[in-house]
């Protein structure tokens, strides 16, 4: 049966250590791909998602309920991963997209549309690794776990604006990267 | 916005496309035993008597305190208004003043309601304390 997170909480907080299970088994794939992707490696998202879940669980008691709890966990695990790319000293790298030109998306859509399901999926993975951390991080909570712009600019600490104006260039240079690359893959696939 | 629109689609439908990384089969598992090795959260037990009813406790025993000394100090003022007046006030004068003073049915019937709420609130407390008990 589907309860709520709010459920799961208070039955860890009496002492149910167990019913965190149900919070890890459900929020896991997101936690580890938003790790992934600002990472970019197996092992590092793997070490930095199983931190910010045990984090979550010690600081539970903090956690007024004032936020989704997802909302909560997802902050933790940027701010994870942002530490983890302090120490290995890898900077953000964010292009001068205001140079992006007009597409034709429905080119570039059918393009993909015309390859294997894997090829596909990886040729996107790639094209996602291109973009910033923010931006990487922002479409992917917008459009796996429909963030509010609200909520996305409490996860990243930043303005709602400043969430939305990242979020649109962040579109804008998905579109450009896929139109380069899906020209050519295109075409050897026909 | 037509333009953003489709934009939106775009992206929707290439970041489904690209969908969920997926953790290594003991993911779960290996958190939980992290999980595991962290100290419990214990339950706190539920307060008997809530804050509002504490605020209201409060409210309702100031208010007769004030009711009370208010009472009290127009009867002492109205029997030694000359005492006062004259600004000759002496230890005695108060002392006897205090023997004068009857309580009123007001103030006995507080006093009584107030310790049938003590008498309330001790039972409540005791009935809890079986329950743990016994439990």
């Amino acid at each position: 049966m589907n309860q709520t997170d709010a459920y799961y909480i208070e039955r860890i907080l009496k002492g149910d250590v167990n019913a965190y299970t149900s919070l890890v088994e459900k929020y896991q794939h997101m936690v580890y791909t938003l790790a992934m992707r600002m990472l970019k490696s197996k092992e590092k998202a793997e070490e930095v998602s199983q931190d910010a879940f045990v984090k979550a669980y010690t600081n539970l008691d903090s956690f007024q309920g004032k936020a989704k709890f997802s909302t909560w966990l997802y902050k933790i695990v940027y701010f994870g991963c942002l530490d983890e790319l302090k120490k290995t000293k890898r900077s953000f790298n964010p292009e001068d997209i205001e140079k992006v030109p007009n597409i034709e998306l429905d080119n570039t859509k059918s393009g993909l549309e015309r390859l294997e399901d894997a090829d596909r999926s990886q040729l996107i993975k790639d094209a996602i690794a291109k973009l910033n951390e923010d931006e990487q991080v922002i479409l992917t909570l917008f459009y796996f776990e429909e963030q509010s712009l609200k909520e996305l600019s409490q996860i990243l600490d930043m303005t709602p604006n400043n969430v939305k104006v990242k979020l649109f260039r962040a579109r804008k240079k998905m579109a450009e990267l896929l139109k380069n690359v899906i020209e050519p893959n295109t075409l050897n696939a026909i | 916005m037509k333009k953003v629109d489709q934009m939106d689609k775009f992206t929707e439908y290439v970041m489904h496309e690209a969908g969920l990384e997926k953790p290594s089969k003991s993911f779960v598992s290996n958190i939980m035993s992290k999980v595991q090795e962290q100290p419990k959260f214990v339950a706190k037990p539920a307060e008997l008597i809530s804050a509002t009813i504490w605020w209201i406790i409060g409210f309702a025993f100031t208010a007769l305190c004030i009711y009370l000394v208010l009472n009290w100090q127009d009867r002492i003022l109205s029997k030694y208004s000359n005492v006062f007046d004259d600004y000759i006030i002496s230890m005695d004068v108060v002392y006897n003043g205090f023997q004068g003073i009857q309580f009123s049915n007001t103030f006995i019937w507080s006093f009584l309601l107030f310790g049938v709420l003590l008498f309330v609130q001790a039972g409540i407390i005791k009935n809890y304390s079986n329950k743990k008990l016994s439990n």
